[in-house]
């Protein structure tokens, strides 16, 4: 075992245990200064976590327009309840979960607003969404999940994409859900297999 | 199939501004939740004065030009835009001028808050020799007698210019202190107590001059500055050069956060590279003293361990097994119990 620090230094296994220049405050700091309400340490956590929210996010709405609305609700509700954060290190989980859950709640709701006629169904663009740099087998891939994922309940598809799209594990699934792993595993293969339904209909 | 992850072509366009937008949101929301708060303590610093300025303000058809030439002491005032400016006890604020696109406040003793909203005027302090300029912030400057000049960020960020020296102004961005007083003079008078300062670094080699740019290290660096620098020092391999600049850090900006993790550092780098345990025992408790409760703290004290086990300090026996007591599970248990066998 070595102590920290010690050269050649090595890189910090985990993603935003640091700045990402390795010299700034690490996040534990980050979180004990923003619990005493320092506007700082809560600029600098947003700033670290804005593109992995924003990313998240644009995954799991499957568009740009929604990002605003859920980064900033997520973040909001992180803010509001960092003191329940027992272990500062482990902001990034943390937040990626309530990225994760606001992603539900904000699906849940669309959703029923469809059911009751109060919003139209918008079907995801995926040529938007894709970049045009993507392998050909992974647009194909990804089109063929966000062609089905609209019409999924926000419970199968959040861990479809969590699963197809972010590559988590079944048990990092099940902790940014706060489900258990055997939910997970039966909503992942039910959305793997409309994914496939939805595959055979097109290259049948 | 190609290698690939899949959420690398699902990315979203993330320019500057939009990222700057987001936050002020969430900033505004989460601003909204303490504004009684801040509200009763607006009231109970500066209730007096307030009332006095507001009066004289509303009483004039031209409010803005009205303000031209007062002179605050102590209390809070709220500009036409919204732009809130509070005198610290014991300071003095001149407003030099007030129009539809800049506000000019000369500071001219003790320290003033703002907070400045966004697409607000241009607001320039004038503080001693050096302008500061907001970017669209919260922050402090304070002047000290001696004509020291100290500015601390809390949102956002601003421009420290030198008047008439020609230079590109600095940068200070959310978080960091900057301040034109040497290591060795004493900060301007601030409202919190700050750490006591180290001791002059006598056990440490002299920096040599090619030690880090000295433009890192002249008095308008700020925190970021002195740690990109010693980052840079570091790559290069220059171990003296990033522990000078580390050291310059921990000295000049006590109250920043960072710090205690250049203070850390400096341990570190005395112990690994330069071959000065004692000054790595100084440079960490100086560490711990920095951030008592910080996360690093369990990590500077097994390296004091190490650094004292180094020093042949009688010290290091009572310290491994205060160490081992404190943290009786700790990551670095294992090493620090064989540390101090020869001491």
């Amino acid at each position: 075992m070595s102590l920290p620090g010690r050269p050649p230094p090595p890189p910090r296994p985990a993603p935003g245990a640091a700045s990402r220049s390795g010299a700034g405050p690490s996040d534990a700091a980050l979180v004990v200064a923003a619990r005493a309400s320092e506007a700082w340490a809560c600029e600098a956590l947003f700033r670290r976590y804005a593109p992995m929210a924003n990313g998240m996010a644009l995954r799991l709405m499957g568009r740009d327009a929604d990002l605003d609305d859920l980064v900033q609700d997520s973040f909001a509700a992180a803010l509001r309840s960092l003191h329940r954060l027992e272990n500062p290190n482990a902001f990034a989980s943390w937040f990626g979960s309530i990225v994760v859950r606001t992603s539900c709640k904000l699906l849940r709701r669309r959703r029923i607003a469809r059911r009751l006629g109060l919003r139209h169904a918008e079907p995801i663009d995926v040529d938007a969404l894709v970049s045009r740099e993507a392998p050909p087998d992974v647009a194909a891939e990804l089109r063929a999940i966000y062609a089905v994922v609209e019409d999924l309940p926000a419970k199968v598809r959040v861990p479809l994409v969590l699963r197809r799209v972010e590559e988590c594990s079944l048990e990092e699934i099940a902790r940014l859900m706060g489900a258990s792993l055997a939910t997970v595993k039966r909503r992942v293969a039910e959305g793997d297999r409309l994914v496939q339904e939805a595959i055979g209909r097109r290259d049948p | 199939m190609s290698e690939r992850r899949l959420s690398r072509y699902v990315q979203p366009l993330l320019p500057e501004g939009r990222i700057a937008r987001q936050w002020t949101e969430v900033a505004r929301r989460s601003a909204r939740g303490e504004t009684g708060r801040r509200s009763l303590s607006i009231l109970a610093v500066g209730g007096a004065v307030v009332a006095c300025v507001a009066a004289f303000v509303l009483a004039r058809p031209h409010p803005q030009a009205s303000l031209e030439g007062a002179i605050l002491k102590g209390g809070d005032v709220v500009l036409p835009d919204g732009s809130q400016i509070a005198v610290d006890d014991g300071g003095q604020v001149r407003i030099d001028a007030v129009s539809g696109d800049r506000v000019e406040l000369a500071l001219v003793a003790g320290s003033l808050r703002l907070t400045v909203p966004h697409a607000s005027r241009r607001v320039v302090v004038h503080a001693g020799a050096f302008d500061v300029v907001d970017l669209g912030t919260r922050f402090r400057v304070q002047l000290g007698a001696s004509g020291e000049v100290g500015v601390e960020v809390a949102e956002g960020s601003v421009q420290v210019e030198r008047r008439g020296g020609g230079r590109p102004g600095l940068r200070v961005d959310a978080g960091e202190h900057w301040s034109n007083a040497s290591p060795s003079t004493a900060p301007p008078a601030a409202p919190k107590e700050e750490p006591s300062a180290p001791p002059p670094a006598a056990s440490s080699p002299a920096p040599t001059d090619d030690a880090v740019p000295s433009a890192a290290l002249e008095s308008t660096a700020g925190p970021k500055d002195l740690l990109e620098s010693a980052e840079r020092a570091r790559i290069a391999g220059n171990p003296q050069g990033a522990a000078t600049a580390f050291d310059t850090l921990r000295r000049r900006y006590r109250r920043d956060p960072r710090a205690a993790l250049a203070a850390f550092e400096l341990g570190r780098l005395r112990l690994d590279s330069l071959d000065d345990p004692a000054g790595a025992v100084e440079a960490l408790n100086d560490a711990i003293a920095l951030a008592p409760r910080g996360p690093l703290r369990e990590d500077a004290e097994a390296r004091r361990v190490e650094a004292l086990a180094a020093a042949r300090s009688p010290e290091c026996a009572s310290a491994r097994d205060a160490f081992l007591a404190r943290y009786p599970r700790g990551v670095h248990r294992a090493l620090v119990a064989r540390q101090c066998a020869a001491n």
